[in-house]
């Protein structure tokens, strides 16, 4: 993918072109399959998620879900937001593709260039904000889950 | 056959196994401790990784006089700990740090640096404990700096004035950089109310690209005329910073936070690690150390907390306390650590960016201390 | 010499006090300079005022085209069966894991046709309910 490509997703229309170059310098593409796991409930969040085609579904230990199918969708946030460990398990519902984000390098980013760093996490925030809630609520839910087996 | 048995005794007797006393297999557990640490936990890996493995290779029981243990001279070991001794691997490290730092959120909002400043007092008054427990005043210069919380800044003031205490200090120092999410929240949780915590800090402004030029040459003239024994510290970093942001060496600025960093934090790491050798380790001093090293951790957390409440009570516009602790220049876990512990209150809470100010002023205020204890020290 | 007494013979409070005050001395210093730096890049620069890039972003179409299955008739007659079976609302995840059960064909790609044309949709409270007629 192109800058000029990820300047087109919701997340990142607002960044100049410098700024949406850094983020593609951290940024990695990858082709999911239909039915893979993103990322597991209980892991450890290292990995940030933007959508860049396909539809997938993010579910938790209660089994409530919900789906994401737009281009500049975001999940694994809980890389950037207590309690930094995947509060769900995402997965493909189609063949798609991802764009990926070390965790630590996007502290790195936010570090070296505070109003880039600003303007993606107010976007994050913006993006994902009302199912923060929704995630955390089932934290209570998760800590007595993940000692079980699945 | 007699010969034969003899020969096998001597190289039996040189061997590691019957040179090991407890020292070093205790020393050895805390080098496998740091490693687990760094890979199984992800605490600070890039830095206990090579601490833990260089405290594997400095407890190897060798025999003294073949030129293999860190202490000996013509040691390979000793040649790459010259770097730590000579003061020259921390000023390479605060290039790199120079290099990779924005400080454009401490320039929008130049009131948060004094929180930096606040929490310097951890340094000063770890000083005073170090005193009043018996160390020399060298020694307990060089033992008040952990509170800088900046592990470069540690191990330079250690070399200057307490070479033979390097070990245990910068293994204090930078154990509890790695321990700042545990030392640090309910230091903050205690000091301040909820009320306190859901304090929501106002967007700084822009910053424009000629401010940030003009600061690093500013600062660095400032801060050198004042203290100038900070000069290899902070002329590096902000060196580092004017190579970052004038952007026409910009490669000089990617090798300086890249490739140079990461070179001198592994030769640094390791040889920090090998010269915790059992016997000059495993002393009370070193208990003292990891003792005051805590407490100093908790003072300048406490004191940049309070001293932001402080700040509210004079100033219109109030400061969320918690971004006191991130005067703590743990860059930029510290920063993390508000940025968690405010979202436990309000997940819309968005606190990180506000506390790089304090966190990266924490770096510069550091530095100025180590300056100034070295210039009295003198 | 321990305590007090030794701080005091090594000059310990003067030292803390002098180095606490050189430190804040710096740092509000350079923390002013910091403050007036805008109004000196004005009077170097005068008043231009950086230009702002907002670029317009252009509907890309990275999604490619959502195509109807020929036979989403069939599915939906075999999965109506499994939903009658569990009630709703109902667990998403419970029914892709009970499809695969079932042995039924790719049940991801069709729990996804199945919310592109409404037939599954949410509640809002994490569950979902059929909208098959």
């Amino acid at each position: 993918m192109t800058v000029e490509e990820l300047q087109q997703l919701d997340i990142f229309k607002e960044l100049s072109y410098s700024e949406a170059a850094q983020i593609h310098a951290i940024s990695k593409t990858s082709r999911v399959n239909e039915g893979e796991s993103l990322f597991e409930m209980g892991n450890p969040a290292h990995t940030f998620f933007v959508i860049l085609s396909g539809d997938y579904m993010i579910y938790f230990c209660d089994d409530t879900a919900f789906t994401l199918h737009q281009p500049g969708d975001i999940t694994g946030w809980s890389t950037v937001v207590r309690p930094y460990q995947y509060t769900g398990t995402a997965v493909a519902l189609t063949d798609g593709e991802v764009l990926t984000f070390d965790g630590s390098e996007l502290l790195r980013l936010v570090q070296g260039d505070a109003s880039l760093g600003d303007k993606i996490m107010a976007k994050v925030y913006a993006n994902v904000g009302e199912r923060i809630a929704f995630a955390q609520s089932r934290t209570k839910t998760n800590e007595s889950f993940i000692s079980e087996d699945s | 056959m007699d010969d034969i048995l003899k020969l096998f005794a001597d190289f039996w007797s040189n061997t590691g196994f019957a040179l090991a006393d407890y020292r070093y297999i205790v020393m050895i557990a805390v080098g496998l401790t740091f490693i687990y640490l760094g890979i199984a936990k992800h605490y600070e890996p890039l830095l206990l990784v090579p601490i833990g493995f260089g405290i594997l290779m400095g407890n190897i029981p060798v025999f003294k006089g073949l030129g293999l243990a860190i202490y000996e001279d013509n040691s390979v070991l000793h040649y790459l700990y010259f770097g730590v001794t000579s003061g020259v691997y921390p000023p390479l490290i605060f290039l790199g740090i120079g290099a990779m730092t924005d400080f454009s959120t401490m320039l929008a909002r130049p009131t948060l640096m004094l929180l930096g400043a606040a929490a310097q007092m951890g340094v000063f008054l770890t000083f005073l404990g170090a005193l009043a427990l018996g160390f020399e005043p060298n020694h307990a210069a060089s033992i008040g700096i952990i509170g800088g919380a900046d592990g470069p800044t540690a191990i330079f003031l250690s070399a200057k004035l307490a070479p033979t205490l390097i070990g245990p200090i910068a293994i204090a120092a930078y154990s509890y950089m790695a321990l700042v999410p545990v030392i640090q929240p309910p230091i903050m949780r205690l000091l301040t109310s909820r009320e306190e915590r859901l304090i929501q800090m106002k967007e700084a402004r822009e910053v424009s690209k000629l401010e940030k030029i003009i600061f690093p040459i500013v600062g660095f003239l400032l801060c050198c005329f004042l203290a100038p024994a900070a000069l290899p510290l902070l002329g590096m970093l902000f060196f580092g910073n004017l190579l970052k942001e004038c952007v026409v060496a910009e490669r000089l600025a990617q090798t300086s936070r890249t490739a140079l960093i990461d070179i001198v934090t592994i030769l640094l790491g390791i040889t920090v690690g090998a010269s915790t050798q059992g016997d000059v380790f495993l002393t009370p001093s070193s208990v003292g150390i990891f003792i005051l090293g805590a407490l100093s951790f908790g003072i300048a957390t406490a004191s940049g907390v309070i001293f932001a409440k402080i700040i509210n009570f004079f100033s219109n516009e109030s400061i969320n306390p918690l971004l006191g602790a991130a005067g703590v220049s743990a860059v930029p876990d510290s920063a993390r650590v508000v940025q968690m512990v405010g979202q436990e209150e309000d997940p819309s809470n968005f606190l990180l960016m506000h506390a790089m100010a304090p966190n990266v002023s924490g770096v510069i205020g550091s530095a100025i201390a180590a300056g100034v204890l070295w210039s009295f020290m003198n | 010499m321990y305590g007090f007494e030794a701080i005091s013979e090594h000059n310990g409070w003067a030292i803390s006090i002098v180095g606490v005050l050189i430190v804040f001395t710096g740092l509000v210093t350079l923390s002013l300079l910091i403050r007036v730096f805008p109004k000196i890049i004005e009077i170097i620069e005068g008043t231009g005022k950086p230009k702002s890039q907002s670029k317009k972003s252009e509907k890309g179409s990275l999604r490619p085209e959502y195509s109807m299955d020929d036979k989403i008739k069939e599915k939906i007659k075999q999965y109506q069966y499994l939903i009658s079976w569990m009630g709703e609302p109902f667990a998403l995840p419970r029914l892709i894991d009970l499809a695969q059960k079932r042995g039924l064909d790719r049940p991801h790609a069709t729990i996804s046709q199945f919310i592109h044309a409404s037939v599954i949709q949410p509640d809002g409270k994490g569950f979902y309910l059929w909208h098959a007629s």
